[in-house]
C-alpha cells in the first residue's frame, strides 16, 4: 500500500492546476464520515491538506469537490482514534477537535503512517517556530503490507510473490508430483506392472470371438467335432493362462502399491511435522491444535490414498480405456460410434455433480475437524468440567457438533449414492443401443455372433474405466482440498526467520538492552511502548506490574518468540535479530510457572535441554535443584515416567525438575516466569534455594506475582501500560512510596484478607 | 456485597449528550461535565443497545447505561450516532457473489453501509457461526461483517454462505 495512490483523472487535473504543489500523500479512505462505504481522498502536499468527496468522481463525471482544506501548519496534534473495526484520523484546528477521515481496518496501516507523518510535520513546524533546526520529515517506507497479484488481484500468501492463479493452473498437481519424485524407481516398476495388467485384461475377452465363431456357433462350414473340442480346450487354457498371469501381476502390483503409498504418507507427515516445529508461535496463536492434528494425520492420509490408489486406478483405467477404444474400433467402428451417444450426457452430468461434490467434501472435513477440536478441548479440560459439574452442558454442546458433521456426512454420501446410479443408467443405455443394433446385424447375417459378444464383453470393460476416470475427478478434488490444507501449513513462513547475515555468539556475556522497543501482538494495539531497559551481565532484574502490563511480553521478545515492531533488543551489543536463533535460545533458560514435561522419564525430562548429558550430570543437576531426594524416593527413581504433561508428579516436583533442566542447560540468560507461584510453602523454600543456586553468575529476569520473592533482585522494574514506571532496588522503591509501594500494599491487604478468611 | 456498590448505573434522565466536533460531551445531572467521553458496548454482539459503559477520555468508567431505549429522543439519537461511528460492523443484506480461487475468496456483498468487496482466506476459520442463525465474516484486513439472521437472507445469498457453514 503506497502513500501515493493513483488519483482519478479529474482529481489529478484539479490538483495539477491548483497551486498546492507536489503531491506527497494521496490516499483514499473506504468510508465517508457518515460511516457508509465510500472513497474520500486525502491529499497532502507540502503546505496543504485537502479532502475530496469520493462519490463525485466514481462514475457520474461530476467535478471533484473539496470537502475540507487547510494549511498543514494549522493542524495541531493529528492523531488516530482507534474504533472497533476501523479508525478515524483526528486533528485539532482552532482549538476544536475534528474528524478528518474515517476508514475501516483495511486502511488502518496506511492511515497510521499518514498520522505519523503529519505528527512529524507538526513537530517540524513547532521546531521552526522556536528557531530550531530540524530535518524535514520523510514518509516511512514500509514493505510488510499484504500483497495482491498485480495481474489478477488475488491475495498472495505472506512473503510470497507467486500467484497460484497466474503462475500455473496445475500448480497443486505439479507440486504433488514433487512428492512422488523420490520414488521414481518404484513408480517405473509399478507403471510397467500396470501396463502388463492392462494388456492381459484385454486379451481375455478377445478370445471370446474364436470361441463363438469357430468352436461353439460356427458361422460357415463347421470343423469336425474332435477339432472343435481341441480348440475349446485350447481357448479355455488360454483364458486360464491370462487369468493366472493377470492375478500374479496383480499381487505384485498391490504389494508395491502398499509400500509406495505408506512411504509417501510417511515422508509427507515427517515434512509437515518438521515444518510445524519451525513455525512461529504467532502461527499457533491463531489455530486450534485439534485442527492441526487433523491436518497432520487425516489430510496426509487423504493425500496419500489419492496419490497412490487414485493414481494407480487412474493409470490402469486410462490405459485400459485407450486399449479398449482401439479394439472396439477394430471390431466394428459403426457400433463403436453408437456407444458414444450417451457420453455427452455423462460428461455434463459429471461436471454438474462434481461441482457439488467439491463443496460437500471440504464441508464435511471442516465439521469433522471442529468436532475433533471440541473433543480435544474437552478431554484436556475435563477437570474443570467436573469441578463445575458441567458434564451435561458439555454433552449438550457436543450434540450439535456431532449432528452437524452427521448432516454434512449424510448429504455428501447421499449425493454420492445418487450420482452413481444415474451415471450407471446413462451409460447402460449405450449398451442397450449396441444390443439392439448389433442384434439386428447378427439376424441379417452382416455381423457374426462372436464379434457381437466380444463387443459386448469389451463394452462392459469400456464403461467401468470411464466411470473410474469420472470418479478420479472426485478423488482429485478431495486430494487437492487436502493438499491445499497441507500446503497451507508448509507455506506459512516461520515469521521469525534467521537473518541471512546472522552471527554466532558461542558465549553470551549477558548484557541485555531494550532500545525504544514497541510491540503488540496485534499491530494496532501495542503492549510495549518505547520500552527502554539496560541490564548488566549477571544482574538479576525483577519485573513487576499488573497482569497485561507487558512483563511476559518483555520475556517473549527477549526469547525472540516474536519480533519487535519498532526499536531494538541488543544482547552483548548485537541486535537479537542478527543472532542465530539456535545460538540465542540455547543460551537462554526458562523456568515457568507450569513447566511443560514430556511424557517420558524424569531423567529424559531433565536432560531435554542438553542432548547426550551423562547420568552424572543429570544427578548433579537434580541435586542442585533440590530434586534428587524426592526422585530417589520414587520406586522407579530417575526412570519414573512422568505421564502426559507430567501429571504423575506434584506441582512442586515438576517445578524442581524444570529447575534441574535449566541448571543442566547452563544458560547465560535465565528467565524465571512465576517460577514459585504454583507450589506450597514447603516446596517453595526448596525451590527458592535451588533458584538461588541457579541464578548465580547469570543475567536473570524474574517475574513473580508474590513481590516478596523478588527481594533479592538487584533491581526491580515496575512496568505500567507497556512502559517503565519506576526502577530501583526493593528497599529504594519501598521508600519512594510510588507504584511499587502501592502494589506491595495491595498484596499485603490481600494476604491479610486471606489470613482472616482462612 | 451489593452489586450497586461496585457498578454505577447512570440515571438516563440525568444525562445530556452533545456532540462537539469529533468529541462527545456529557453532562450528568447538570453538575458534572465531561468534555470527551466514549460510549462502549459491553455486549457488542448479543446486546448492542443495552449495557453501555460510558468512559472519560482517560478510560475511567463514569457509569453504565442499562438501556439506550431509556434515554430521551435527542440523547438517544446522539448516543446511537456515536455507537454507529465507533462500531463498524456492516450488516450483510445480500451476498452478490463469492469467487473462490486457490482457497481465497473474493466476496461482493450489499450491506447496510453500502456495497463492498472483500477478501477472505481460510473460509472455515473466518466464517464464524455464533448461533445457529447468525454468523460473522472476517476478511483478511480484520474487518467483520455481520449476518444477523441467515433465515432472513434470500436463497442465493444463503446458498453462498451454506457452502461454508
Amino acid at each position: 500500500m503506497t502513500v501515493i495512490e493513483k488519483l482519478p483523472p479529474s482529481l489529478q487535473t484539479l490538483i495539477e492546476n491548483g497551486d498546492a504543489g507536489e503531491v506527497l500523500i494521496a490516499v483514499k479512505t473506504d468510508l465517508s464520515l457518515d460511516g457508509a462505504f465510500n472513497e474520500d481522498w486525502l491529499v497532502i502536499t507540502k503546505d496543504y491538506l485537502q479532502i475530496f468527496r469520493g462519490d463525485d468522481f466514481s462514475s457520474n463525471g461530476r467535478q471533484p469537490t473539496s470537502r475540507f482544506s487547510t494549511l498543514i501548519s494549522q493542524l495541531k496534534s493529528p492523531r488516530i482514534e482507534s474504533l472497533i473495526g476501523g479508525g478515524a484520523l483526528l486533528a485539532t484546528i482552532d482549538g476544536g477537535t475534528i474528524e478528518l477521515v474515517r476508514y475501516s481496518n483495511s486502511k488502518e496501516r496506511v492511515f497510521r503512517r499518514v498520522s505519523k507523518y503529519l505528527n512529524d510535520v507538526a513537530a517540524y513546524h513547532d521546531a521552526l517556530a522556536n528557531g530550531e533546526n530540524k530535518p524535514a520529515p520523510v514518509i516511512d517506507e514500509v514493505t510488510d503490507e499484504p500483497q495482491y497479484c498485480p495481474r489478477c488481484g488475488l491475495l498472495l500468501a505472506e512473503g510470497s510473490s507467486v500467484c497460484p492463479g497466474c503462475m500455473n493452473k496445475f500448480r497443486v498437481v505439479a507440486r504433488l508430483a514433487q512428492y512422488l519424485k523420490p520414488f521414481k524407481k518404484q513408480i517405473a516398476a509399478f507403471s510397467l506392472m500396470l501396463l502388463a495388467t492392462t494388456m492381459v485384461g484385454l486379451v481375455s475377452p478377445y478370445l471370446m470371438r474364436p470361441l463363438m465363431d469357430v468352436v461353439l456357433v460356427p458361422s460357415g462350414e463347421p470343423l469336425p467335432l474332435r477339432e472343435r473340442l481341441f480348440w475349446l480346450a485350447m481357448i479355455v487354457l488360454g483364458m486360464l493362462t491370462t487369468q493366472l498371469a493377470g492375478q500374479i501381476i496383480n499381487i505384485g502390483q498391490g504389494r508395491l502399491a502398499a509400500r509406495l503409498s505408506h512411504q509417501l504418507a510417511h515422508s509427507l507427515r515427517v515434512e509437515l511435522y518438521k515444518h510445524l516445529q519451525r513455525l512461529s508461535l504467532q502461527f499457533f496463536d491463531t489455530r486450534k491444535s485439534g485442527s492441526l492434528m487433523t491436518r497432520l494425520t487425516q489430510d496426509t492420509h487423504e493425500l496419500e490414498s489419492v496419490l497412490s490408489h487414485g493414481s494407480q486406478y487412474f493409470i490402469v483405467n486410462l490405459l485400459t480405456l485407450a486399449g479398449i477404444i482401439v479394439v472396439l474400433i477394430l471390431l466394428d467402428w459403426w457400433l463403436f460410434m453408437l456407444l458414444l451417444i450417451p457420453i455427452p450426457v455423462v460428461v455434463v452430468l459429471t461436471r454438474f455433480f462434481r461441482r457439488r461434490m467439491q463443496r460437500l467434501w471440504p464441508r464435511w472435513w471442516h465439521f469433522r475437524g471442529r468436532m475433533n477440536s471440541a473433543i480435544h478441548d474437552n478431554l484436556s479440560g475435563i477437570r474443570v468440567v467436573k469441578a463445575f459439574a458441567q458434564e451435561s452442558r458439555e454433552i449438550d454442546r457436543f450434540g450439535p457438533l456431532s449432528s452437524d458433521m452427521t448432516e454434512a456426512g449424510i448429504r455428501t454420501e447421499q449425493m454420492w449414492s445418487t450420482v452413481f446410479p444415474i451415471l450407471t443408467f446413462t451409460t447402460a443405455i449405450g449398451a442397450l443401443i449396441v444390443w439392439f443394433v448389433g442384434g439386428r446385424q447378427v439376424l441379417t447375417g452382416t455381423l457374426s455372433l462372436g464379434t457381437l459378444l466380444t463387443f459386448i464383453a469389451f463394452l462392459a470393460m469400456f464403461y467401468v474405466p470411464l466411470q473410474f476416470v469420472n470418479r478420479f475427478s472426485e478423488w482429485l478434488s478431495r486430494a487437492l482440498a487436502a493438499a491445499e490444507r497441507v500446503f497451507e501449513i508448509l507455506d506459512s513462513p516461520p515469521s521469525v526467520a534467521d537473518a541471512a547475515d546472522a552471527v554466532m555468539i558461542p558465549r553470551i556475556e549477558g548484557r541485555v538492552e531494550f532500545w525504544n522497543v514497541t510491540f503488540g501482538y496485534n499491530a494496532s494495539h501495542p503492549v510495549l511502548k518505547k520500552f527502554n531497559l539496560s541490564v548488566e551481565p549477571g544482574e538479576m532484574i525483577g519485573l513487576v506490574g499488573h497482569s497485561g502490563a507487558g512483563k511476559s511480553t518483555t520475556i517473549n521478545l527477549l526469547c525472540r518468540l516474536y519480533d519487535v515492531t519498532e526499536g531494538q533488543i541488543l544482547i552483548d551489543g548485537i541486535d537479537i535479530r542478527k543472532i542465530r536463533q539456535k545460538e540465542l535460545r540455547s543460551q537462554i533458560g526458562l523456568v515457568m510457572q507450569d513447566p511443560f514435561l514430556f511424557n517420558g522419564t524424569i531423567a529424559e525430562n531433565i536432560s531435554y535441554s542438553k542432548a547426550g548429558a551423562t547420568l552424572e550430570e543429570v544427578i548433579e543437576a537434580a541435586k542442585a535443584a533440590n530434586a534428587h531426594d524426592f526422585i530417589t524416593a520414587k520406586p522407579d527413581g530417575y526412570d519414573t515416567v512422568v505421564g502426559e504433561r507430567g501429571n504423575a508428579l506434584s506441582g512442586g516436583e515438576r517445578q524442581r525438575i524444570s529447575v534441574a533442566r535449566a541448571i543442566l542447560h547452563n544458560p547465560r540468560i535465565l528467565i524465571l516466569d512465576e517460577a514459585t507461584s504454583a507450589v506450597d510453602t514447603d516446596s517453595e523454600k526448596q525451590i527458592q534455594e535451588a533458584i538461588t543456586r541457579l541464578i548465580k553468575g547469570r543475567t536473570t529476569f524474574a517475574i513473580a506475582h508474590r513481590l516478596s520473592t523478588l527481594r533479592y533482585a538487584d533491581r526491580l522494574v515496575v512496568i505500567k501500560a507497556g512502559q517503565i514506571e519506576e526502577m530501583g532496588t526493593h528497599d529504594e522503591l519501598l521508600k519512594k512510596k510510588g507504584e511499587f509501594h502501592r502494589l506491595v500494599q495491595i498484596q499485603q491487604e490481600m494476604s491479610s484478607i486471606k489470613a482472616v478468611g482462612g | 456485597m451489593e452489586a450497586s456498590d461496585l457498578v454505577r448505573y447512570l440515571d438516563p434522565k440525568q444525562l445530556r449528550f452533545v456532540t462537539h466536533g469529533a468529541n462527545l460531551r456529557l453532562t450528568v445531572a447538570d453538575e458534572i461535565s465531561y468534555l470527551d467521553v466514549q460510549v462502549i458496548r459491553m455486549f457488542p454482539l448479543s446486546e448492542p443497545e443495552r449495557y453501555l459503559s460510558v468512559r472519560s477520555n482517560d478510560k475511567q468508567e463514569i457509569g453504565l447505561i442499562p438501556r439506550v431505549a431509556d434515554l430521551d429522543t435527542e440523547n438517544r439519537r446522539v448516543v446511537l450516532q456515536e455507537l454507529d461511528r465507533r462500531y463498524l460492523m456492516p450488516v450483510v443484506k445480500r451476498v452478490l457473489d463469492v469467487r473462490e480461487r486457490f482457497g481465497i475468496a473474493e466476496w461482493e456483498v450489499e450491506t447496510n453501509r453500502g456495497r463492498r468487496t472483500f477478501t477472505m482466506r481460510n473460509m472455515h476459520e473466518n466464517i464464524i457461526q455464533i448461533s445457529p442463525a447468525r454468523c460473522l465474516l472476517n476478511d483478511v484486513d480484520g474487518n467483520r461483517y455481520d449476518v444477523p439472521d441467515l433465515r432472513q437472507l434470500d436463497a442465493a445469498s444463503r446458498a453462498y454462505l451454506w457452502r461454508y457453514l
